[in-house]
């Protein structure tokens, strides 16, 4: 990786060059949050930008209101010296150059590769598109910048990294001179991240410009010229990248200091076995293995990371603990006790809690207040209710106390969750699950989304959880997050647990060739 | 059944069908881009009178279609307006629109009457009818196989598909979602409203209240075991005009028996093509209403 | 933007509950008088519920029923206020406001309304309750009467009339649902036929509703598909579809109990009238005279009578009126046989 960086650096000839992008005063407001508030913004041509901050921070809305799918409340853009007209919309964007990639890709899943890529440029007017030649020329591109995708197949049957490269390819083949890029790393494997950023290079010599929207301290440091840095949508600052280290730009996102890694403590060997899988098998809807002979087991006060690119069976067999789904063959054991064939219920009764993946769907109930929302899974059992009513009293006193304890900020609690933040949502489901002290938590990407501050809490709970006895199995495509809380760390690949190995045994290359399907076998022990 | 049952038999169906088959044409277009279409039982309520309405006091069925298809065009900007523009939910407002419908055309219709008695009378045969098939039959089946080159073979097809499927990718592609919605919810309106005006102009020659009677209920059926295809909801229609042709001809040969069976044919055969299309792929993103920020 | 489209949702639906009212409650018709006039003295008040809207273009029983009940207006200076649509769990409730409200007279148009009539009449011993509509039995109250059609002896008269006017022999009889009444008079309509030409058949179809115009009028083509030339109708608003069908076949239609002439011009052949008015003025008249009595009054030969030709069948027309006139004057006599039409 170290080669890549000695590639960068801005050359002085294009800052010289007029600005490809430069946006002043931009504000936006949605209802009564201020999302930016009078930010500059300029870009030149042969730059890679990198753009920072917190989730929130309003990154990827000053990135829209460019692309056009956001209006400013105020403010003026100009592209190349001239004033955009007040119509601003991706179309008008597409046409000026400007390409954007979204965190959730704007594919059509159900259409073809080169449909989507040539969707956009049809005008309606255009009755007979001539397809082979639109084919011909988008092959050209993929060849140029080596990119291995079957235009006929389905977006659908495509990869999250061959998905992102659909969507440059679009944009490029829409003629963009600009390509701005949200999280582009949050769905790769480091392999891939790593011929993302030789291809960015490669575009930035012709002239192109990037943006990275990103919060990913050392993508930043490895690629970009400039960094800007976005706090609580306000402009920090942009600094060069020679000026700049992680602990600087740390500062400027967090307006505190770099903090310490956390440190899991070491597990006493006598500890007992909470959760035992055993052979653990389960066919998919269409009939698919998406969980193949698993087999493993969570000591009391363990957390097990289970590493992998999303998509891998980590899903399924969160949804087969749980008891959501039902497995074709093995045994899942709580406590020693066989509970393959217990619901959901008789789980959560066993002492088996869930942190679920999809927080908006599954975690809490938006529309639902945060009381309602924290008694959730208890609202049938004393206290919370007596004869099948429910006692108000007690479960206000109850979501009063989780609020103080987990420093949920809200105005009261009996505010509907859907109005707070995802930190804070992801606190009433923490305070949710650990209302009764549990035995085991299956976490699942528990600060997928979060900001910084919001995500270091989770880790301490679950930290805290681990020391208290509490059995954690902790899947995640953080490989951060896994390596730092982690006893044991087991990495699925397509349905398999490919390797088993405490966490002092493993080393970051090692776990992204396992994550990408290479080696595997061979770790196991 | 007699010799020479099979003409008759095709004719009947082809009667029944061709209501069905413009009401099914709009909701696959109108969903195909993203909207719920409930209100085409509506449409092709009023689009029906408005048909019945334009023979009668002009005269003239090609008038009459027109006046029609003017209905349907005011009542899709209605609902596009209300379903897109605001935007309200689909399906709710589908529902009252429904209701609304019937009862606006019963009380115009009521008016109309005491107008002009006429419109209580059978309207002359469509000109251009033959064999009690109206010229409706063929442009139903023109404009299917026009329906599914344009959704499947060119460019503002694939245009109007991506948006059903992905609003928001469809926006991020330059495409004004809230406006090319609108529009195609509206011509989708038009084609139901020529939907009833197939049934009244060029079936049953008069209008009583609620002449549609789920008819197009059934169109929204046919869309969806026709898996939002133009060509296979067209079949799916053939295929209900054959279960309806089919039930009175097995009453008259069955003898004897209770004749509520045979009325149940159409009905089952529905149920039967709805469990056997399976799980169709709706446009994913059908129903929910686009709103930009 | 949340609070706009619900106030709108809001809107809409009160618009629709709006028009629903406008059409679907019991409201008196458009030409019934609203306030008593100051100048007669307390004319008589007559209140008639009918569950299908617009019964002066309903099926053939309501609009003869409509024709008879305007001659107490325009013969006899009563007031009359008709309630239409009323939903069959509203009969009574209906009823009994009429009677609240100090109407005289509240008649019943259908068969379907005997159990509200039972129900109401002994609770308002100062009203009359009249049911115009086939009925067995009779309310235990002393405020009751019922004019009966023979369906029978209906039925014994068209079939005599379409077998006299169809050139193939095969009569179609189209009927909405097989309830008892309609079995009744088209067992009449296979013995009437079969009295004045032994070899005609009687194709007789159930719909299966009274509305589906499109379905009636394919029912009605599938019966001309098998040799019907003369077709009879009882049903709905789906009669429409009836003459649709016969047009485009080019059969004839034999309009029920009231004259269907203007409806289809170029598909009726006549209509077997209901003869009501005569029937009305019966009744004003007992009623003004203080003899109308608790009773249920046979409606039989004689007061079912021919509509106008109108030039259809000219060669015929002669030789079927005399025909009928026998039937009437029971010249002709015609066994009753019930079929089993299921």
């Amino acid at each position: 990786m170290h080669d890549i960086i000695s590639q960068t650096g801005l050359s002085k000839d294009a800052a010289a060059s007029s600005c490809a992008v430069e946006m002043t005063g931009i504000s936006k407001s949605f209802g009564d949050v201020r999302a930016l508030d009078d930010i500059a913004f300029s870009l030149q041509a042969g730059e890679v930008r990198a753009l920072v901050g917190e989730n929130g921070a309003g990154k990827t809305t000053l990135m829209n209101i460019l692309y056009g799918i956001y209006a400013a409340d105020e403010g003026v853009i100009r592209l190349g010296g001239r004033e955009i007209p007040h119509s601003w919309s991706p179309r008008e964007a597409i046409r000026a150059g400007i390409g954007m990639i979204h965190q959730h890709f704007a594919l059509i899943s159900n259409h073809t590769v080169l449909e989507n890529i040539v969707m956009p440029l049809l005008k309606w007017r255009e009755i007979s598109p001539s397809w082979k030649s639109h084919a011909k020329r988008v092959s050209e591109i993929c060849r140029e910048y080596h990119f291995q995708i079957d235009l006929q197949s389905r977006v659908e049957d495509l990869s999250m990294g061959e998905r992102q490269q659909v969507e440059i390819v679009k944009a490029l083949y829409q003629g963009a001179k600009v390509l701005i890029l949200d999280e582009p790393t949050s769905v790769l494997t480091p392999q891939q991240t790593e011929a993302l950023f030789r291809f960015l290079l490669i575009l930035k010599k012709r002239g192109h410009s990037v943006v990275l929207v990103t919060h990913k301290l050392d993508e930043t440091m490895q690629i970009s010229d400039r960094i800007t840095v976005l706090r609580g949508g306000k402009l920090i600052g942009t600094i060069e990248r020679e000026q700049a280290n992680p602990q600087i730009i740390a500062r400027m996102m967090i307006e505190r200091d770099w903090i310490a890694r956390l440190k899991v403590a070491p597990l006493p060997d006598s500890a007992a076995v909470v959760l035992k899988v055993r052979n653990l098998s389960l066919n998919n809807e269409q009939g698919i293995r998406v969980l193949d002979d698993l087999s493993f087991h969570v000591r009391a006060g363990e957390i097990v990371g289970v590493a992998g690119v999303a998509g891998n069976g980590q899903v399924e067999l969160s949804d087969a603990l749980v008891g959501l789904r039902r497995v074709q063959q093995g045994a899942v054991e709580i406590e020693g006790i066989n509970s393959t064939r217990h619901t959901v219920l008789q789980r959560r009764k066993a002492g088996l809690v869930f942190i679920p993946e999809d927080r908006h769907h599954r975690g809490v109930v938006l529309d639902m207040d945060i009381a309602e929302n924290i008694v959730l899974n208890t609202i049938s059992e004393k206290p919370y209710s007596r004869y099948g009513v429910l006692r108000s009293q007690v479960i206000t006193d109850c979501a009063e106390e989780a609020i103080s304890a987990y420093s949920i900020k809200t105005p009261g609690c009996r505010v509907p969750v859907g109005n707070l933040s995802g930190g804070n949502q992801q606190k009433i489901v923490m305070a949710r699950a650990l209302l009764r002290e549990p035995r085991i938590i299956i976490a699942c990407q528990p600060t997928r989304g979060l900001d910084f501050g919001a995500t270091e809490y989770v880790r301490k709970k679950l930290l805290e959880c681990a020391q208290r006895g509490i059995g954690i199995l902790l899947i995640s495509s953080d490989l951060d997050e896994i390596l730092e809380l982690s006893h044991r760390i087991l990495v699925m690949f397509s349905g398999k647990i490919v390797s088993d190995l405490p966490v002092d045994r493993v080393n970051l290359d090692q776990l992204g060739l396992l994550m990408a399907g290479h080696g595997r076998n061979n770790q196991l022990d | 059944m007699s010799e020479g049952w099979l003409a008759p038999f095709l004719l009947a169906t082809l009667r029944a069908a061709t209501p069905l088959i413009f009401c099914a044409l709009s909701v696959v277009l109108a969903e195909r881009a993203g909207v719920i279409h409930i209100g085409v039982e509506g449409v092709m309520l009023a689009g029906a009178l408005a048909g019945l309405l334009g023979v009668v006091f002009w005269g003239d069925a090609y008038v009459g279609i027109l006046f029609s298809l003017l209905v349907g065009l005011i009542l899709g900007l209605l609902l596009a307006l209300i379903t897109v523009y605001l935007p309200s939910d689909q399906v709710v407002t589908g529902i009252v629109f429904n209701i609304f419908s019937l009862g606006v055309t019963s009380f115009i219709f009521r008016l109309a009457a005491e107008k002009n008695a006429a419109v209580q009378a059978l309207i002359p045969v469509m000109p251009g009818s033959v064999f009690g098939l109206s010229p409706f039959m063929v442009l139903a089946l023109v404009l299917t196989v026009f329906m599914w080159w344009f959704m499947f073979r060119t460019g503002p097809g694939l245009k109007i598909r991506s948006m059903g499927e992905d609003a928001h990718a469809a926006h991020a592609a330059g495409i004004n979602v809230v406006i090319t919605r609108m529009l195609i919810l509206t011509a989708a309106a038009a084609l139901s409203a020529l939907g009833g005006a197939a049934l009244t102009i060029g079936w049953v020659r008069s209008f009583t209240d609620n002449i549609t009677l789920g008819r197009g209920f059934i169109a929204l059926a046919a869309a969806y075991c026709g898996r939002w295809n133009p060509l296979l909801a067209t079949a799916a229609c053939i295929l209900f005009g054959a279960g309806e042709a089919l039930a009175f001809r097995a009453q008259a040969a069955g003898e004897g028996l209770n004749p509520h069976y045979f009325l149940m044919i159409p009905y089952l055969l529905t149920l039967l093509v709805v469990a056997v299309a399976g799980k169709g792929r709706a446009p994913a993103d059908v129903g929910r209403p686009y709103v930009r920020r | 933007m949340r609070k706009r489209h619900f106030s709108f949702i809001a809107l809409l639906l009160v618009l629709g509950l709006f028009t629903v009212m406008v059409l679907g409650c019991p409201a008196p018709a458009d030409d019934a008088v609203a306030e008593p006039d100051p100048v007669e003295p307390d004319p008589v008040r007559v209140g008639a519920i009918y569950s299908i809207p617009d019964p002066a273009r309903g099926g053939g029983w309501d609009r003869a029923q409509y024709a008879g009940l305007k001659t107490l207006e325009t013969e006899f200076g009563w007031e009359l206020s008709i309630a239409e649509a009323v939903e069959f769990p509203k009969l009574a409730e209906t009823a009994a406001e009429f009677a609240e409200r100090g109407f005289d007279i509240v008649i019943f148009t259908s068969s379907a309304h005997v159990d509200a009539w039972k129900e109401v009449a002994p609770q308002y011993p100062d009203t009359w309750f009249l049911l115009m509509s086939v009925t067995e039995t009779l309310p235990e109250s002393d405020n009751v009467a019922a004019w009966v059609p023979d369906m029978y002896v209906y039925g014994t008269m068209v079939g005599a009339l379409a077998a006299m006017a169809s050139e193939t022999g095969t009569i179609g009889a189209i009927g909405g649902m097989p309830i008892p009444a309609l079995k009744l008079m088209y067992s009449g309509i296979i013995e009437g036929a079969k009295a004045i030409n032994p070899d005609s058949e009687v194709l007789v179809d159930w719909v299966g509703d009274w509305v589906d115009v499109p379905k009636h009028s394919e029912v009605t083509r599938l019966q001309i598909e098998r040799g019907a030339d003369v077709i009879f109708a009882v049903t709905g608003p789906g009669t429409k579809g009836v003459l649709d069908g016969a047009e485009a076949g080019n059969a004839l239609v034999i309009g029920y109990a009231a004259d269907w002439y203007d409806d289809a011009p170029g598909a009726i052949l006549t209509s077997v009238l209901v003869d009501t008015p005569p029937m009305y003025r019966e009744l004003a008249e007992a009623f003004n005279a203080g003899t109308l009595t608790k009773g249920i009054n046979q409606l039989t030969a004689v007061n079912f009578t021919l509509a106008d030709f109108r030039g259809k069948l000219p060669d015929a027309e002669a030789q079927i009126k005399e025909t009928i006139a026998k039937i009437q004057r029971g010249e002709i006599q015609i066994p009753r046989v019930m079929h089993e039409l299921e």
